[in-house]
C-alpha cells in the first residue's frame, strides 16, 4: 500500500480480514502525502491526528469483534470548500480563513466516516470555486500528477491531484459547471457528477446554489460507486436534497452495457475541440460499438444560460465580502464577481426559464436513448499559467473554454461519470458518460465496462 | 411550447455595459480601484454577450423559471 496503489474496496477488505490495521494503512498513507504532495501542492490541511485516532479506534472495534463498514480504513480528503470540524472552511480564499472553525463535519463526511472511512485532510481548490484551472493564488496552484507545470483542472484541482497521485483512494469535490469532471480529465481519474440533489450539499460553502453538487473522485469505477452509495440520502438541511429511496449502484454495476441504448452527441460537442479530445471520445464509441449521433438542442445557448447565472448568483453570493474586502479577493475571481454584480434581474430569469425549455428537450431525448457520450474538455491539461489556446483554429481564453463541454450538462443536472482516455504516451483527456435525472447506475455500469476493457483507466503516478 | 428568433434584445456596446457596471458598483457601494477597471468590464462584457443568446430567444410566457429540480 506504500505506492498508493491500493483501491478502497482492496484496503477495506484486508482491514476487515486482519491482513493489516487501519493505524497501518493511515501511517503509510500521511508517510505517502509527506513525500509527495509538495511536489503537487494537492493538500492545504492535514489532519494526522484525528485521522491516526480514528483509525485507532476502526482497529479496536476490529479486535472487540464488530463488523466494520464498507469504507473500514479508507483514507480520503475533502476540497476546502466542505466543512471539516476544527478548520476554517477557506473554499480556496484568504477571507474565510478569518472565519471560526467548523463546529461540525459536513454531511458526506459524516456519511462516509460512518461507512469507515477516514480523514486526512483538505484539499486545495480555486478561490471559492469560481474556476477552471486549479491555480490559486493564496495556496499556490495544485499540479497535474502526471506533469508538474500543467493544471490540475479546478476547481477541484487538489481533489484530481491527490487522486491522481496515490495520497488517497478517494477524495470528494463540487462541481457547478465542471469542477469534478475537468480535474478527472486533466488528472486521469474517475470522478462523479450525480444528478443535482442527489447527495447533501449541507455544510459545504457553496458558489452557485441553482447550480451545485457535490461528488466524489476515485481510481476505479468500484471505489465511485462505494463511495457514492454511502454518501446517498434525504438531509433535511440541504433544501435540494433528494427525498427517492436509497438507490445503491453498486450492486448493478456489472450488468455490462447490452441493453443500453448509447449515443454520441455532435452538434455544439463535435465542435470547439482539439482533435485528440474528439480521439478520445472516438476511441471509447469504438469500443462501445456506439454509431447513432444526437444533438442537444440549443446546448451553445445552454452554457451561455449557465455563465449568466453563475455570474449572477455568484456576485450576489459575495457581495458583502466584495465590498469589505475587495482586495483580499484573487483578480480574477474578484473582477468577474463585480462584473457579475451589475446583471439585471430580466437576464437571470430569462436563463432559468430557458434552463426549463431546455431541460424539457434534453429529457425527451431520454425516450429512446439511455446513455449520451461527450468529451469531457476541449484538450489536455494546459500549462500552468497559460491563459490562451486554440480551439478550431481560433485562440481563445483558456479560463472560461475549458468547460465548454461540461457546462452544457451540469446547467440540468444531469449525471455524469466522468472517465479517464489515454491515447497516445500524453497527459490524459476525458470523456463523459451521462444519463438520465437519478439513472447515475446507468453511467457507472458504462464507465465499468470501459474500466474492464482498459479503455477507461486511472494511472497512478509517482511524480518526480 | 413554440420557439423561435427575434431581434437582440439588449445593447452590447461597450459605452452602455460601462454605465451598467458604473450603476452597479455605485448601488452596491463597492469600492473599486482603477486598475481593477478594465478587467471587470471585460467581464461583464462577456457576460453580455452570453446574456443576449438567451435573451434573444422566444419563449412562451407561460414557461416558468426552473430553478430547482427533484432528483
Amino acid at each position: 500500500m506504500r505506492d498508493g496503489s491500493a483501491s478502497a474496496s482492496e484496503i477495506a477488505s484486508n482491514i476487515a480480514s486482519g491482513e493489516i490495521t487501519a493505524r497501518a494503512v493511515i501511517d503509510a498513507t500521511l508517510a505517502r502525502i509527506a513525500v509527495i504532495n509538495p511536489k503537487v501542492n494537492a493538500f492545504t490541511d492535514i489532519t494526522a491526528e484525528r485521522a491516526r485516532q480514528s483509525a485507532e479506534a476502526l482497529d479496536a472495534r476490529r479486535a472487540r469483534g464488530e463488523t466494520l463498514g464498507a469504507l473500514a480504513g479508507v483514507p480520503f480528503a475533502v476540497k476546502n470548500l466542505i466543512d471539516v470540524a476544527g478548520l476554517p472552511t477557506r473554499a480556496g480564499s484568504k477571507i474565510n480563513r478569518d472565519l471560526p472553525p467548523a463546529t461540525r463535519d459536513a454531511m458526506l463526511v459524516r456519511r462516509l466516516e460512518a461507512a469507515g472511512a477516514v480523514l486526512v485532510g483538505a484539499l486545495n481548490m480555486g478561490e471559492y470555486a469560481y474556476d477552471f484551472t486549479g491555480e490559486n493564488v493564496h495556496d499556490g496552484p495544485s499540479r497535474n500528477p502526471h506533469g508538474l507545470d500543467h493544471m490540475t483542472g479546478g476547481s477541484s484541482g487538489g481533489s484530481g491531484a491527490a487522486v491522481a497521485a496515490g495520497l488517497v483512494p478517494l477524495a470528494l469535490g463540487s462541481d457547478t459547471n465542471g469542477s469534478i469532471r475537468v480535474p478527472s480529465a486533466f488528472c486521469g481519474c474517475f470522478g462523479l457528477k450525480p444528478t443535482y440533489g442527489r447527495l447533501s450539499r449541507a455544510g459545504s460553502f457553496p458558489f452557485v446554489s441553482s447550480l451545485d453538487h457535490l461528488g466524489p473522485f476515485a481510481r476505479s469505477v468500484g471505489d465511485l460507486a462505494l463511495a457514492y452509495d454511502a454518501m446517498q440520502g434525504a438531509d433535511p438541511d440541504d433544501p435540494v436534497a433528494t427525498k427517492r429511496r436509497l438507490e445503491p449502484a453498486l450492486p448493478n454495476i456489472d450488468r455490462g452495457a447490452s441493453n443500453l441504448r448509447i449515443a454520441i452527441v455532435g452538434g455544439h460537442f463535435a465542435k470547439h475541440g482539439d482533435p485528440y479530445c474528439f480521439a478520445a471520445l472516438a476511441k471509447v464509441a469504438r469500443a462501445l460499438g456506439v454509431t447513432r449521433t444526437i444533438e442537444l438542442p440549443e446546448a451553445g445557448r445552454a452554457r451561455a444560460a449557465a455563465y449568466v447565472i453563475t455570474a449572477a448568483e455568484g456576485a450576489a453570493l459575495h457581495l458583502d465580502r466584495l465590498r469589505k474586502r475587495a482586495g483580499d479577493f484573487d483578480p480574477a475571481v474578484r473582477d468577474r464577481l463585480i462584473a457579475g454584480s451589475a446583471i439585471p434581474a430580466a437576464w437571470i430569469i430569462k436563463a432559468q426559464r430557458f434552463r426549463r425549455w431546455y431541460r424539457e428537450r434534453v429529457l425527451q431525448l431520454f425516450n429512446d436513448i439511455d446513455i449520451i457520450l461527450a468529451p469531457t474538455t476541449p484538450c489536455r491539461a494546459p500549462k500552468i499559467g497559460q491563459t490562451t489556446f486554440v480551439l478550431d483554429g481560433v485562440t481563445v481564453p483558456v479560463r472560461p473554454n475549458i468547460g465548454i463541454f461540461t457546462q452544457p450538462i451540469s446547467f440540468i443536472g444531469l449525471p455524469v461519470a466522468a472517465v479517464p482516455v489515454w491515447i497516445d504516451g500524453g497527459l490524459p483527456l476525458g470523456v463523459q458518460v451521462i444519463a438520465a435525472p437519478c439513472m447515475e447506475a446507468h453511467a457507472l455500469r458504462i464507465a465499468r465496462v470501459l474500466e474492464q476493457s482498459r479503455i477507461a483507466e486511472a494511472r497512478i503516478a509517482s511524480p518526480d | 411550447m413554440k420557439s423561435e428568433k427575434s431581434a437582440p434584445a439588449l445593447a452590447l456596446d461597450a459605452a452602455s455595459l460601462k454605465r451598467q457596471v458604473d450603476a452597479a458598483i455605485a448601488s452596491a457601494r463597492l469600492k473599486v480601484e482603477p486598475e481593477w477597471r478594465a478587467g471587470i468590464d471585460a467581464h461583464f462584457q462577456a457576460i453580455a454577450k452570453a446574456a443576449a443568446l438567451v435573451m434573444e430567444f422566444q419563449l412562451d410566457e407561460e414557461l416558468d423559471p426552473a430553478p430547482v429540480f427533484s432528483a
